[in-house]
């Protein structure tokens, strides 16, 4: 195997890895929110539904943790073990905020265990849901740590570089870099909109399945009600973002929107297929919306590619993985809408199976949006790994076996993936609500 | 400004919105007849 196919599979394991975590990842940042949510709404209304819908969402939540927990593992050690050239160099900078998540994990996984073990020992329910503060917190900043580390492979700083070593490091500086702030709160409101949405499916999914219940109306209603307003907010912090790029990294802005020529007034570029010689065909242009976007300002001049050598052009297929990102934010943010407003004026078509059809298909398809927003800001940092100071080629291992790697790490997730899917379904199948809810009532609660 | 847009206005945008959440998540009086 030579060097070009160690670099090759290297990545290829490493997207795979992340392509597999970010699923489990989103969820177990997300989901401890809305169990708080849902068990502050039931002791606030004195609805059991709400403090069933929390013990419910729990119990599914460990297993994901323990799935996260493991493909976490597996890409802390290819981090060092495929990366070794960029772990030498930048390593003594990210260890900080790389121990603080795996310490805001611990805090978090401490907290949840008491959690489990305290239902129902509380004679006041409200201390019991204090618990759950520590949980979300520990579980959200654990996101904003290693979120911390891929915005400083963004936009590196912190540090002195000598002889090709960094030295006089700082490493607040460096965690604290420009593009942190849009990538942090990008990430939060898009896992805690995703966890809604994925949460909402579940809801739908059992109303088509011909329950009737008014417990999966009631999650249904509050789930869609965080992924609006969730979505939303996605959307706006996805416009800071947008400024955040023009000012620090023009050419990684200029590759997601197609924007060959630098000028003022520049339009938004929608879909399209990129032929030849930089045409592109079949677009949506928006007038000025790019100059909007990147500077608030319609008639701003906006960078191009013209401006920067080929050699740190990022790969120009990744304004599909846009369009997909955007268009599906779009999508969930409209059904939720919808869904929100129909049945707060009590239509009847929010409760018909067409429409929970649809409600059902925004979990999967905001996931697939966090798939494509990681892929996209990924391959738009290419070619580098470490910005402006290190290329992906060159912080790759030189092993021979990282194909073999690439196979073994692949039967773990189909294993992790598959087993995941089935411990969850039986969990929920062999338990319904009805039933549980039935039980509860017999005990005499 | 700058830094308003850049680092304070992110978070402003996530915090306000999981107040919000919090405000809007008991509204459920279509439930109750």
């Amino acid at each position: 195997m030579g060097n070009e196919e160690a670099v090759f599979f290297s990545r290829l394991l490493t997207e795979l890895t992340l392509s597999f975590h970010i699923i489990y990842a989103t969820i177990g940042v997300g989901i401890p929110l809305m169990i708080f949510i849902a068990q502050w709404v039931g002791i606030k209304k004195q609805d059991e539904h709400y403090i069933l819908l929390a013990r419910r969402w729990t119990r599914g939540f460990v297993i994901t943790v323990a799935v996260g927990v493991v493909t976490g593992t597996a890409i802390g050690l290819q981090l060092s073990l495929l990366w070794p050239n960029f772990m030498q160099l930048a390593g003594n900078v990210i260890a900080l905020p790389l121990f603080m998540e795996t310490f805001a994990f611990f805090f978090e996984a401490i907290f949840l265990g008491i959690y489990l073990y305290t239902w129902d020992r509380f004679k006041d329910q409200r201390k019991h849901m204090l618990l759950l503060i520590p949980v979300a917190i520990g579980a959200s900043f654990s996101a904003v740590f290693i979120t911390m580390v891929n915005a400083f492979m963004n936009t590196p700083q912190g540090f002195d570089l000598e002889n090709g070593v960094l030295v006089n490091v700082k490493p607040l500086v460096a965690m604290f870099n420009p593009a942190m702030p849009t990538k942090v709160a990008h990430v939060l409101s898009t896992a805690y909109m995703t966890s809604a949405f994925i949460l909402a499916s579940v809801g739908a999914f059992r109303l088509l399945k011909g329950s009737n219940h008014v417990y999966h109306k009631k999650a249904l209603f509050l789930t869609m009600k965080i992924g609006l307003i969730f979505s939303i907010a996605s959307a706006v912090i996805g416009d800071f973002s947008g400024k955040y790029l023009a000012e620090y990294q023009p050419e990684k802005l200029a590759a997601y929107e197609w924007h060959f020529e630098t000028e003022e007034g520049a339009p938004l570029i929608l879909f399209g297929v990129l032929k030849d010689n930089h045409e592109v065909k079949y677009a949506l242009e928006i007038p000025y919306a790019l100059s909007i976007l990147a500077h608030g300002d319609p008639y701003a001049e906006v960078i191009g590619l013209d401006q920067f050598s080929e050699d740190v052009i990022p790969p120009l297929y990744i304004h599909y993985l846009f369009d997909l990102m955007v268009t599906i934010g779009m999508v969930v943010a409209m059904v939720s809408l919808v869904y929100v407003v129909g049945t707060w004026l009590r239509r009847r078509f929010v409760n018909a199976n067409w429409f929970l059809w649809i409600v059902f298909t925004t979990g999967p398809l905001a996931m697939l949006a966090i798939e494509a927003g990681w892929w996209l800001t990924e391959v738009g940092r290419q070619p580098w790994v470490l910005r402006g100071m290190m290329r992906t080629a060159d912080a790759a291992t030189t092993s021979n076996h990282v194909d073999s790697m690439l196979l073994l790490f692949t039967g773990l997730y189909l294993v992790l993936g598959v087993g995941s899917v089935i411990v969850l379904t039986r969990m929920f199948r062999k338990n319904p609500v009805e039933q549980e809810l039935a039980d509860r009532h017999g005990e005499g609660r | 400004m700058h830094v308003f847009l850049h680092f304070y206005a992110p978070f402003i945008v996530l915090i306000g919105s999981i107040i919000l959440a919090f405000w809007l998540a008991p509204k459920d009086e279509v439930f109750r007849k």
